[in-house]
């Protein structure tokens, strides 16, 4: 099984675990993933707010690189996910817009089609993949583990497979699967604020904090979320501890694909839990022990 | 006070020209159809912070008050999160408006005082233009040597620990073909002003 992948800027540098537990977990479910060469930046939400033709370009570059290979892209970043579908959709609809960014990029020799497919990789793992691919794995399954299933904003956002809006299962599904039990919260497609990092920073520590309150009236051992800025936003708000979190012992935030890791007892090395400054890395160690 | 109030009706019809050119764009098309009821502000997670509430915003495009609504920090504040657009019952696309309000800001150089995303925004780009991908060091450094460097010094222990740990890279990454994609988003720019 070959697919193109899509890391997307913040996996190669704050986000880097997530990319090493995506890719070794992968690697072990027999999924060949091929870097797509040269890629660059999908834009994010910053691109589309200042030049919707540069932010058009951008996204629509990578999809033109990806033609080459003519496989599904799969990207870990739900911001890229967001930007990539968007322009797919935007030129589906116009073909004018879409032969205007191909002119553009013929520049390069490159030209994009609209047909090509491009998943978010939980969406990847859960619906493509499979289940019961994932449940083969399996060699230390997370009983007696209590998840909380932290999705975030952007993978329910206006772009993705309408099963999904509003209301999506695959967290919960592969918690199950891998023998954990998903805890219910409130808030869990609440934006932590991660957008607002450099620009409003108390206002996205402050969102981060009351998704962590609502996390913690519940009996939750672990936040596990599909987006790698999450995670950060999360940790630095536990740190700070915003919204003063009624609970001495700190929730390790870790990505779905460190959480298959533990379930596939892949080495904390390698799924990059030990580069988490976490305050609750012994918890998660004491899960693999 | 009297005076301002009357001289803003005034414009009002001025601009209706606003409400077309919103709702000729593919995202404004629907504003139109929006029915007031509010689930919009009530969804958003920021909406403490704005001077207008999405709904807000909404009724004033539709009254065609373009200078209020392109002063307002409301854009600017909006977390791209999606939530009002995915509970709009009016299906208005609502965060593409929230771009389409800065992309037309910027075009008109009319933006709040009360924000600086617009200046972070221009840092941002201008990195991914000339590297091909964002950095993240270079960008805190940049922007906040040039609007917060008080809040830099703050930032400094976290950093080490992240740079200690891999995962902040010193130097950005250039992509093998940074100058060819730097002339196609000039051309991008050239053919597109907003």
């Amino acid at each position: 099984m070959k697919y193109l992948y899509y890391p997307g800027c913040s996996q190669k540098s704050s986000a880097i675990s997530y990319e090493r537990s995506f890719l070794a977990i992968c690697d072990v479910l027999g999924i060949e993933l091929i870097e797509l060469d040269d890629w660059n930046c999908c834009g994010a939400t910053i691109a589309i707010s200042v030049n919707k033709m540069v932010s058009f370009l951008l996204a629509a570059r990578n999809l033109g690189l990806a033609n080459k290979y003519n496989l599904p892209l799969v990207t870990p970043c739900p911001s890229c996910y967001v930007s990539l579908n968007r322009i797919l959709k935007v030129c589906k609809e116009s073909k004018s817009q879409s032969d205007q960014i191909n002119t553009l990029l013929a520049e390069e020799d490159l030209t994009f089609s609209t047909d090509t497919q491009v998943y978010h990789s939980l969406e990847f793992l859960v619906h493509i993949i499979g289940l019961d691919t994932i449940r083969e794995r399996i060699r230390n399954p997370l009983r007696g583990f209590k998840i909380a299933p932290y999705y975030g904003c952007q993978l329910v956002g206006s772009y993705v497979n309408p099963d999904n809006n509003g209301n999506p299962q695959s967290l919960e599904e592969l918690i199950e699967v891998l023998g954990a039990e998903p805890v219910k919260f409130p808030f869990r497609t609440q934006c932590c604020g991660g957008s607002l990092m450099f620009t409003l920073s108390k206002q996205a520590e402050k969102l981060s904090g009351m998704i962590l309150q609502s996390i913690c009236r519940t009996d939750a051992d672990l936040i596990v979320t599909p987006c790698g800025l999450c995670q950060m936003n999360l940790e630095i708000a536990q740190k700070k501890n915003h919204g003063k979190i009624p609970r001495q012992r700190p929730l390790p935030v870790i990505t779905f694909g460190q959480m298959m890791g533990l379930a596939f007892d892949l080495d904390s090395g390698t799924i990059g839990i030990n580069k988490k400054k976490i305050l609750a890395k012994q918890n998660i160690i004491s899960l693999t022990n | 006070m009297k005076k301002s109030k009357r001289r803003n009706t005034e414009r009002a019809y001025e601009d209706s020209g606003f409400i077309r050119d919103i709702i000729s764009s593919r995202e404004g098309a629907r504003v139109l159809s929006c029915i007031q009821c509010g689930t919009c502000s009530a969804s958003c997670p920021v909406f403490e912070v704005m001077d207008y509430p999405p709904r807000k915003i909404f009724a004033m495009i539709r009254e065609g008050m373009k200078d209020k609504v392109l002063l307002s920090v409301t854009p600017w504040i909006c977390a791209s999160c999606y939530r009002c657009t995915v509970n709009c019952p009016a299906q208005i696309k609502i965060t593409e408006v929230m771009y389409e309000l800065k992309r037309i800001c910027l075009k008109e150089q009319v933006i709040s005082e009360r924000t600086d995303a617009n200046r972070f925004y221009s840092i941002f780009l201008n990195q991914i233009i000339k590297y091909g991908r964002s950095h993240e060091l270079g960008l805190m450094i940049k922007f906040m040597m040039l609007h917060h460097p008080v809040n830099l010094l703050q930032q400094v222990p976290r950093g080490v620990r992240m740079m200690l740990s891999g995962s902040l890279s010193l130097f950005p990454h250039r992509i093998k073909n940074a100058k060819t994609l730097q002339k196609i988003t000039d051309h991008a720019l050239k053919l597109q002003k907003v």
